[in-house]
């Protein structure tokens, strides 16, 4: 099974994920894409880390390049988030890549991960309605990601928006 | 009157094009269209464009209400959502979000069918 989890910053989409994971068997992977950066990153990161002390995952960090990811056949990987993900492949390295190169790394790394378990849950960020005309840097990153979402989804089985904790359903497939 | 909501970079172009049998080229592209060329078309593509463009005052947002609704029944109307962020500082930014936002409540109201767009997903709202 491949889940889709989207929702605005704060909206509880990772709890929602981590409880998803949670209902699966088998071992947990946590793929955690955030680059430790300075203060405001860390307390981020440990805040999420206290939040799934308890439910068993084996946090394996990941910054980019998630194809190289080395581990067993897993009951569930959750990757939090693609938003992350992005931005490191974008701005992490020294070499400027291409769109199409961008998004080969991106989806190679995704089915990488999809063969190495049953259920894998990805978290993505919902950056698209705030009306703002971002500089051209962001757009194009903005732009990219739409195109990722939207593959993404159409991919998966079961798309769910959390909006304040709560899911909305927007396609659900039952296998 | 139909009306395709979402936010930037949803695939809402691409889903009204394939639900409505329309190409892409058809659409009235509102980035850069003449000011009488939404109320012929019958794909309008970035009505918030338009409304930056155009739209700057109540009149001017009740006046285009009236015209497509008036002239452009059959459209496919196809609108970013811009009112999630933060507040903008600048007056005209902020004008422009509450306008975008009013004018396609207004259209939301009359149209037969709304469908919002999230991740090249339509959900039909209305």
């Amino acid at each position: 099974m491949f889940i889709l989890v989207i929702g605005g910053s704060g909206s509880g989409k990772s709890e929602y994920a981590e409880a998803l994971a949670c209902e699966e068997k088998g071992t947990r992977y946590y793929i955690a894409t955030m680059q430790p950066f300075g203060e405001e990153t860390l307390a981020r990161i440990k805040r999420h880390r206290d939040m799934r002390k308890e439910k068993g995952f084996v946090t394996i960090e990941c910054y980019r390049d998630m194809a190289s990811v080395e581990c067993d056949y897993a009951g569930v990987i959750l990757v939090e988030c693609m938003s992350n993900l992005l931005a490191n492949e974008m701005y992490g390295t020294e070499t400027m890549r291409s769109d199409k190169e961008l998004l080969e790394a991106v989806f190679s790394g995704v089915e990488h991960i999809r063969k190495k378990c049953e259920h894998c849950i990805i978290v993505s960020n919902d950056i698209f309605s705030s009306g703002e005309q971002y500089d051209k840097e962001t757009s194009h990153y903005q732009m990219l990601l739409g195109k990722i979402n939207q593959r993404l989804a159409a991919e998966a089985d079961h798309v769910s928006e959390v909006v304040c904790g709560i899911p909305i359903i927007w396609k659900d497939i039952i296998k | 009157m139909k009306v395709y909501i979402g936010g930037a970079n949803q695939g809402k172009l691409g889903l009204a094009c394939i639900q409505n049998h329309k190409r892409v080229e058809e659409a009235c592209i509102c980035e850069n269209c003449g000011r009488e060329d939404i109320f012929s078309a019958k794909l309008i593509y970035g009505l918030h464009h338009y409304i930056r463009r155009f739209v700057f005052s109540e009149e001017e947002k009740d006046i285009l209400i009236e015209r497509l609704r008036a002239e452009n029944t059959q459209s496919i109307i196809i609108c970013d959502e811009v009112g999630c962020g933060v507040v903008p500082i600048d007056k005209r930014e902020r004008e422009y979000r509450e306008l975008t936002g009013r004018i396609m409540t207004e259209l939301a109201k009359t149209a037969d069918e709304v469908i919002r767009v999230f991740c090249g997903i339509g959900g039909r709202i209305k």
